[in-house]
Formats: C-alpha cells, sequence, structure tokens
C-alpha cells in the first residue's frame, strides 16, 4: 500500500513534469503529437464509457464532427467567443445524443453497433450535403478562431496562436481539458453510478428485475461520453484551425476504436494509454511507407485475438503468472470487461 | 409514366438489388455463424479490384474474369473463417468478432490504398447502349445489373431452400447441437456460409465495377446502407434482407431524385422511426427468418 506522502510526491512530481513539458520539448512535431494524444484520449474516453454498459457504439466519430462543426459555425458565422462556443459543442451533441439514444440503446451488441456506424456516417453525409451556406459542403472551415489571450495578473498570460508559445497555451488547455473529463470519469467509475452501470453490462436482466432502469442508465453514460467528445471536437476545430469532412472519416473512428482495444477497457487509463501507444507506433510507421491506420488495425486484432485486457491489463497478467508459479489461483476480477 | 419517375423507379430497383446481395450475404453470415462481418463492404472492394486485375493483368473475357475474381475473394473469406473468425464462433463473443472485423476492415481498405494506388480503376462496361421498355428507355448496362442481381438472389434462394447443402445450412442456423447429432459438418457448413456470404459481396462488388469506378472506399457507402437494411429487415432472415433492401433502394433512389443528396438523412430518419416501431427489425421472429 502506498503512503500518503509518496501519493503527493508522486502527484507533485507529475505535475511539474506535465507543467514544464512544452519548455522542455521546444519542438512543434513533438507537442503536436501529445496535444493529439490527450484530445484524442478524451474521446476514446467516450468509447471506453459506454463499453462499460457493455457495447461498443461508432457514433463518437460523428459527435466529434457535430461539436468541431457547432464550434465551427458558431464563432465564423455568428462571431461567438470561443469561450461561449465550446459549452455548445458539447450541448449539442449530447441533445443529438439523447435523441438518437432513446430507440436505438434499446438493441443489443452488433445491432447497436451497425446502426451508430450508420449514424456516424449520416452525419458526415449531412454536413456535406446540407445547407451549404453555412457548412460549406467538402470545404469545410478554414482560420477558426481560437481563444484569443487569456492574462490572470501575476501568475501567467497565455496567448493561443500559431506559434510555439501559442500552441503551448493550447497544451495547458487540452491538458486541463483532460484531467477534469479523466478525473470526471474516474469519479462515475468509483460511485455508485459505475458499478451500476457495469451491473447492467454484466447482468442485465438481474439488473432490471431488482428495479434498476437499465436503459436509463445506457442513456446517461451515451449522452455524456458524447458531451466531452463534442467539447474535445470543439478544441480540435480552434487548435487545427481548419476542418472539413475528410477529417471524420470511418478509418478515423476505427483507429480512435483502436486505442481503447489496445489500451484495454478494465480501467480508466486504458484510454490514455492506447491513444498515447498506438498513435506513436501509428506515426513512427506513417515514415516507412506503413499506412498509420493499417498498423491500427493490425493492433486491434492482435489485441482482440491474443491479449482481450490490453495494456493496462499486463501488471495484473504478470501478478497473477507469478501467483500461478506459486500455485495461488485468483478469480479473475472485472472479466465482463474484456468481451470488447 | 414520366421519365423522371421511371428512371426513379429502375435506378431503385438497381440500388435494391445491389443492397439485396450486400446485406443477404451480411445475414446469412450472421445466420450460420453468429457473427457480424463488419469486413463486408471491404471485401465488395476486393471483389472489384480482382476483376479490374485479372481483365488486365491476364487479358481474360469479363465473364472469366468475374468467376476468378469471386473464387479469389471466397478464398480470402474462408482463410478469414479459419483463422479469425472461427474461434468466435458458438463463443457468443459477438462483440469481440465484430472488434476483429473492423481491423480487418481497415488493414484492406489501406492496405488497397497502398498497394493498388490512389487512383480510381475503371473496367470497360460490357454492354452498351440502351434498352426499351414499354417504350422508355434505360441504360442498358443498369439493366442488366439488375438481371443479374436478382438472377444470383434468386439463386441463392433456391440454394437455400432445395439444395442439400442449403438445407443443411439452414439447419445449422436453426439448432447448431440438433445439426451436429444428425451428422452435419458444422465446420464444412460454417466455411460454405462464409464462401457464400462474402461471395455475394464479391459478386455485388464486381457487376458494379464496370458501373462505377473501383476506388479503395467504394465499399464504405454501400456498406452503411447494406447495414440499414439490416436493421429494417432483421438480422438472420434472408427475405428480411430482400424486402428492407427494396425499401431502402426504392427510398434513395426517389429521394435523390426528388430532394437531392439530403436523401441520405431521411433515410436515417426513416430507419429510427422504424426502430421505434420494431426495434429487432421488421422481419425477425416471423416465419421467413433462416436463423
Amino acid at each position: 500500500m502506498k503512503s500518503t506522502a509518496m501519493r503527493w510526491g508522486l502527484g507533485i512530481f507529475c505535475a511539474i513534469v506535465l507543467l514544464r513539458l512544452p519548455m522542455w520539448l521546444d519542438n512543434q512535431f513533438y507537442l503536436n503529437h501529445i496535444i493529439s494524444i490527450l484530445l484524442l484520449s478524451v474521446v476514446v474516453l467516450g468509447y471506453w464509457l459506454i463499453h462499460r454498459t457493455g457495447q461498443v457504439s461508432f457514433a463518437q466519430g460523428g459527435f466529434l464532427m457535430i461539436g468541431a462543426y457547432t464550434a465551427a459555425a458558431l464563432m465564423k458565422h455568428l462571431d461567438f467567443n470561443f469561450w461561449l462556443a465550446l459549452p455548445l459543442a458539447g450541448v449539442v451533441p449530447a441533445v443529438v445524443a439523447l435523441a438518437i439514444g432513446i430507440p436505438t440503446l434499446r438493441l443489443r451488441g452488433a445491432y447497436f453497433f451497425l446502426i451508430t456506424f450508420a449514424f456516424g456516417e449520416i452525419v458526415r453525409h449531412f454536413y456535406v450535403n446540407a445547407w451549404d451556406p453555412i457548412f460549406h459542403g467538402w470545404l469545410g472551415f478554414k482560420n477558426i478562431p481560437g481563444p484569443g489571450t487569456i492574462e490572470i495578473p501575476y501568475l501567467f498570460t497565455l496567448v493561443f496562436d500559431k506559434t510555439y508559445a501559442g500552441n503551448s497555451s493550447y497544451y495547458y488547455l487540452v491538458l486541463v481539458f483532460f484531467i477534469v473529463t479523466m478525473l470526471i470519469m474516474r469519479q462515475i467509475d468509483r460511485t455508485r453510478v459505475g458499478k451500476t452501470i457495469v451491473g447492467v453490462r454484466d447482468a442485465e436482466d438481474l439488473s432490471e428485475a431488482i428495479g434498476v432502469p437499465t436503459l436509463r442508465y445506457r442513456l446517461f453514460a451515451f449522452v455524456f461520453a458524447a458531451f466531452f467528445t463534442g467539447i474535445a471536437g470543439g478544441i480540435y476545430a480552434s487548435y487545427f484551425t481548419f476542418i472539413e469532412p475528410a477529417n471524420f472519416m470511418i478509418h478515423h473512428s476505427i483507429e480512435h476504436l483502436s486505442f481503447l482495444i489496445v489500451g484495454g477497457a478494465t480501467s480508466v487509463w486504458g484510454p490514455l494509454l492506447g491513444t498515447a501507444v498506438v498513435a506513436t507506433i501509428g506515426e513512427a510507421g506513417a515514415g516507412y511507407g506503413l499506412g498509420e491506420f493499417m498498423i491500427s488495425g493490425f493492433l486491434m486484432i492482435v489485441v482482440v485475438l491474443f491479449f482481450p485486457v490490453g495494456i493496462v491489463g499486463i501488471p495484473r497478467a504478470i501478478k497473477r503468472f507469478v501467483d500461478r508459479r506459486r500455485g495461488i489461483i485468483v478469480e479473475d476480477e472485472d472479466a465482463g470487461a474484456t468481451t470488447a | 409514366m414520366s421519365i423522371l419517375f421511371f428512371q426513379s423507379l429502375m435506378n431503385g430497383l438497381m440500388l435494391a438489388g445491389l443492397y439485396s446481395l450486400i446485406a443477404a450475404g451480411v445475414t446469412l453470415i450472421f445466420g450460420v455463424l453468429h457473427i457480424v462481418n463488419f469486413a463486408q463492404g471491404a471485401f465488395l472492394m476486393l471483389g472489384a479490384y480482382m476483376l479490374y486485375y485479372v481483365i488486365t493483368l491476364f487479358g481474360f473475357d469479363f465473364y472469366t474474369a468475374f468467376v476468378l475474381a469471386v473464387l479469389i475473394v471466397g478464398g480470402l473469406a474462408i482463410l478469414t473463417e479459419r483463422y479469425l473468425y472461427h474461434r468466435f464462433w458458438l463463443h457468443g463473443a459477438v462483440l469481440s468478432c465484430l472488434v476483429v472485423s473492423v481491423g480487418l476492415t481497415q488493414i484492406m481498405q489501406n492496405g488497397a490504398l497502398l498497394v493498388f494506388g490512389l487512383y480510381e480503376k475503371n473496367v470497360d462496361s460490357v454492354f452498351s447502349g440502351t434498352i426499351n421498355i414499354f417504350g422508355l428507355r434505360y441504360s442498358l448496362e443498369r439493366f442488366m445489373l439488375i438481371v443479374f442481381a436478382y438472377l444470383i438472389i434468386a439463386g441463392l434462394m433456391v440454394f437455400l431452400n432445395t439444395s442439400k447443402r442449403g438445407q443443411a445450412m439452414r439447419a445449422v442456423a436453426q439448432d447448431y447441437d440438433a445439426a451436429r447429432l444428425l451428422g452435419i459438418n458444422t465446420r464444412r457448413i460454417a466455411m460454405l456460409g462464409m464462401f457464400i456470404g462474402v461471395g455475394l459481396a464479391a459478386v455485388a462488388g464486381a457487376i458494379i465495377a464496370p458501373v462505377y469506378s473501383v476506388s479503395a472506399y467504394m465499399g464504405e457507402f454501400l456498406m452503411i446502407k447494406a447495414f440499414l437494411v439490416i436493421v429494417i429487415g432483421g438480422l438472420g432472415s434472408v427475405p428480411g434482407a430482400l424486402i428492407g433492401a427494396f425499401l431502402i433502394g426504392m427510398f434513395e433512389s426517389f429521394g435523390t431524385t426528388y430532394f437531392g443528396h439530403i436523401t441520405d438523412v431521411y433515410l436515417f430518419v426513416f430507419v429510427i422511426l422504424v426502430m421505434l416501431v420494431r426495434p429487432t427489425g421488421l422481419f425477425s421472429g416471423t416465419i421467413f427468418q433462416i436463423r
């Protein structure tokens, strides 16, 4: 058991590393990669929360797109402030998720996956074909404004522009957003709601029989995930300053799903680890002419076939191996989370 | 009958035929193997590419190339079943297998992009000119596509209902254990189911290759429609897939003619409304069901 002092020490060490990171890196490429990892981890956390309810959603790419397009359209056409557009970029996908979730969440397994896949694609069709003067079809938005400048006297000044310092500001913004999402997700997972969600996953009929409104819990997870995914989309639009429908194609969604599968769904750390590992391998492989998307697909298959618990399952697998060598047999905890 | 209406009707029939081929394949594989083959669209793309390469590299005529392409893709499907899907069969691990087939889609589509190149390929038309139907003109190529698609579907229905293998396949779909007790070789039936199911997608890819152009992501939009068809028709029901394909094809064709490309969005709303009434599809659990 770790002592309180050790925990505090570790926490302060991590905080210093995370805060000083942009100053040490001094490299636009690595900084951009880290920002992408943190931002996509939030999207993958959405997948993770829905996976907790025992289903795999493929609609998250659609919610990301709705969030990005909502923020971009509000800021470009109606001159909204970034800080006003950002919550709306979360609320609009959440409302859509509520409307889509009520009929579809009654479906199980494959049906739900198929209909959410169709939804994700239809969202793109919508933005390509509907209201051309607003969404500009295949061209999308360019020169999407950022949050401007945040100044807190005597503490810090963050300027959001396209210089290295500006990207560092984005790094802090995304970091805060990621940590907040992570804390909320972890808190959900630890408290009664999360336990109930896992109960719904493992024994749905039983949960229903003892009076748990299973559909409502599923809906909660779906809407909640859509909200955070949408906000991630809003930051995405502002950080890259340019979005088009081709940024939200099926292979991106599959890649995000592979982040979850490779990272593992048994722990809240899975999405971050999976995103970091797969995105880094993909980025490295892209230089050798191997498509990063092929790598993600390959890793996904390998993990499902041979190591369904993913990266977060490695310590426990080692522990179990050691235990078995000593002749101790331990029941697998949370086995339901690995039926990808 | 106005020309526009007639054209929409015929285009609707064409789309319905295409969607039936793809959706019947998915639904057949689900019926026999209890897995959802997400990679169906990628296999379709592979069928079209195989057709193109058999024609351009070996100089075969269209029909020989067609048969060869379907056999090659079917062979790949059997390998997929043996080495990737088989372990999920009967384990109830629908989602794990779905994830594997999603990964396979990713590898196949992006691999096709790397290996076959970015540029779209064109296969020469076999039929040219127009055909007169009740005094109204329609493209002969598309007309032959409709005829071909429905001939294959009819062949599939005859196979499932009358041949010994087809009946064995339906028996496995209905009750795995009982089928085994009766001496049916379930492994072989699983392979055959995968071969036929993916073969249907390859057929669809090969017959649209001359009409559309061949590209790495050509299977994607067809796959979305096929999945909508399955949601309407019910997983595991071949007649449900046919009726669903007819509904979706007609809706899409008439909608695109009269409302434009936004129809895909209306189509999705329509499917959601159907789902509110019948969550597991219009025809699941009815007498039609093959599963």
